[in-house]
């Protein structure tokens, strides 16, 4: 096995673990009493409503629904992600498809960016969506993990854009004999 | 494209095939081909020297430059 494919192999098995931490550690989270101080803490909103036991069973299934959505978008990235891998293994590194995976990661690292402020909000409704008139919340919060979430974006945007160039460099190469 | 590409002339003169020399300059017979017809983008010096080095001749024996007359104007 050359070095290279025993890197992409590493990454790859890298990538299956994450995509099950994300996927496992929700569930976990927002469904075992033993690990719902860890979701109050990291989601002031719901500490300050009592935390995860204030929640009716409905709040609970909402704030997952809410809190899954960007995890999804990050377990689709991965997935695209293993794709690129697997697209690298067979050594074929400047093609339409490496562009077009690049550029697919980079934009749904966008969408994960953009619903990561989203879901803070929308989890704000949910908790306080039992709470009277007068006495729902609605917040709006950006922090710089957020920006840092469109890091890894831009990369693989410009990524794929000089994959593209590559690729239209290496077919006026081959027209070259 | 105002360059002509006249490899078949001169292997003819030769007496060489374009199997024959496409083994020895090392390139494929398709893209020997695709350099017989003209239909190539450009020819690396490696190529032109190892061709004018086999079939015995000049650069200018092989490529040819035709005014085109629809870049002329006229």
């Amino acid at each position: 096995m050359t070095t290279i494919n025993r890197r992409i192999r590493i990454l790859k098995s890298i990538i299956y673990l994450s995509i099950a931490v994300i996927f496992s550690g929700q569930v976990l989270f927002w469904f075992l009493p033993d690990y719902a101080d860890f979701i109050s803490t990291s989601h002031p909103i719901i500490d300050a409503h009592g935390g995860l036991e204030a929640l009716t069973p409905m709040q609970t299934i909402l704030g997952f629904l809410v809190m899954l959505i960007p995890k999804i978008v990050l377990m689709w990235a991965f997935v695209l992600l293993l794709r690129l891998c697997n697209s690298f293994a067979s050594g074929d590194w400047f093609n339409s498809q490496t562009e077009a995976f690049c550029e697919q990661i980079g934009r749904w690292m966008i969408a994960y960016a953009a619903l990561a402020v989203v879901h803070r909000s929308l989890l704000s409704i949910v908790v306080t969506m039992n709470n009277p008139p007068g006495e729902r919340e609605l917040t709006i919060s950006i922090s710089t993990n957020d920006l840092m979430a469109l890091l890894p974006a831009l990369l693989a945007l410009i990524i794929g854009h000089m994959v593209g160039i590559a690729k239209r460099q290496r077919e006026e190469l081959n027209e070259i004999i | 494209m105002p360059i002509i590409v006249r490899l078949d002339v001169l292997l003819a003169k030769r007496k060489v095939k374009s199997k024959e020399l496409a083994a020895e300059i090392g390139i494929t017979e398709a893209n020997m081909s695709l350099l017989k017809s003209g239909k190539v983008k450009g020819v690396r010096f490696s190529t032109l020297t190892a061709i004018c080095d086999y079939l015995d001749c000049q650069p200018g024996d092989l490529l040819e430059f035709v005014q085109d007359e629809s870049d002329t104007g006229s």
